[in-house]
């Protein structure tokens, strides 16, 4: 009975539901967070673009972190031309961290407050 | 003898017209639509498949392989089998010819051939493509369908699928000849207790298809 039991939760607590489960299903929809920085580097690439972005840590230190976003087909019929961002630019990044805890992120929003410049994400309610 | 005879006659006098109007062969069906063009995906397709698929324990088992190791999805190497690309929201170009559909599609610059009336291989090799026949049906729908594939993923949620899957792609034009259904059928009796569908909606597009290149890159922390 104890056995029946278990694998009927264990097949429950795996909800096959497309909803429920990211597009990239590697980024903790519940850990949400913003990084200030710098571009380092822009790919604009399939089948995922990125964009590397250098922060400042609470200590001073220098630390890289990674965004992904669309590919680079679906960003250009979104607006996103290749040379829109560029390194060097001082932007915010909203994302969803890594489960694996890299640094590592999911871009939900990417914004150039020198002129309100927004990059194309995921959006903060995206299921993907 | 004579009201039988007068009685031909009569219904010989209705059906003329409609001879006249649509010609001897077809008695009065529609044109077969032109699906000829390029394509956009109406919605986005996250949203387009909110339903619960019938998963066999075997299909089960499979998903939860896939939830355990995402990254190891063989769509990160670049490698996407035929229903990712049949349902991606990206663009496809079709050409419709009499003996034959292409289609092209913008993702992972996948052409596919399928051929009217001509049935499938007795024993295909298994491939990420598959083996496609396309027939059109009474209702000017175009219907498509593949076997022989390599077992994979339907979807990038990690919806599996075994190599015994049959698919179905019923392609119906809207009435204003700019919009079309896509119904994907999947027939996979090892994943699935019984075959489900999900339906897309297309128009016309005046995007033009860009080559889509896809290079596997390893990310920070590797």
């Amino acid at each position: 009975m104890t056995k029946k039991l278990f694998a009927f939760i264990l097949c429950i607590s795996v909800s096959p539901v497309f909803a429920h489960h990211s597009f990239l299903s590697i980024y903790d929809q519940d850990s949400v967070m913003t990084v200030e920085g710098v571009v380092t580097e822009v790919w604009f690439e399939n089948p995922h673009s990125r964009v590397y972005i250098e922060a400042t840590n609470d200590k001073g230190e220098k630390v890289l972190w990674e965004s992904e976003t669309y590919p680079r087909n679906i960003l250009v019929r979104r607006g996103w031309k290749h040379n829109d961002l560029k390194a060097g630019d001082k932007v915010v990044l909203k994302g969803r961290r890594a489960k694996n805890g890299t640094n590592r992120m999911q871009m939900l929003t990417l914004v150039r407050p020198s002129d309100g410049w927004e990059g194309v994400g995921f959006g903060e309610d995206s299921i993907d | 003898m004579k009201t039988k005879h007068l009685s031909l006659f009569k219904a010989g006098w209705l059906l003329l017209p409609m001879f006249l109007l649509c010609g001897f062969n077809s008695a009065c069906a529609q044109e077969r639509p032109d699906f000829s063009g390029t394509w956009e995906m109406e919605g986005w397709s996250a949203e387009e498949w909110d339903v619960e698929p019938p998963y066999t324990q075997a299909g089960l088992a499979a998903f939860n392989t896939w939830v355990a190791d995402p990254l190891a999805d063989p769509a990160h190497q670049c490698i996407f089998s035929l229903v990712r690309i049949t349902t991606a929201p990206m663009l496809h170009e079709i050409m419709q010819e009499e003996d034959r559909v292409v289609i092209l599609y913008e993702y992972d610059h996948q052409v596919r051939r399928v051929y009217v009336d001509r049935p499938h291989p007795d024993d295909p090799y298994p491939t990420l493509m598959g083996y496609s026949k396309a027939v059109w049906e009474d209702d000017n729908s175009l219907v498509i369908e593949t076997i022989g594939l390599t077992e994979g993923y339907l979807r990038p949620q990690g919806v599996p699928h075994s190599d015994q899957l049959r698919v179905i792609e019923k392609r119906t034009m809207l009435e204003d000849g700019n919009t079309l259904t896509l119904e994907t059928i999947i027939d996979d009796p090892l994943y699935y207790s019984k075959p489900w569908s999900v339906t897309t909606q297309w128009k016309r597009s005046d995007f033009e298809i860009m080559d889509y290149d896809c290079i596997p890159r390893p990310h920070i922390g590797d």
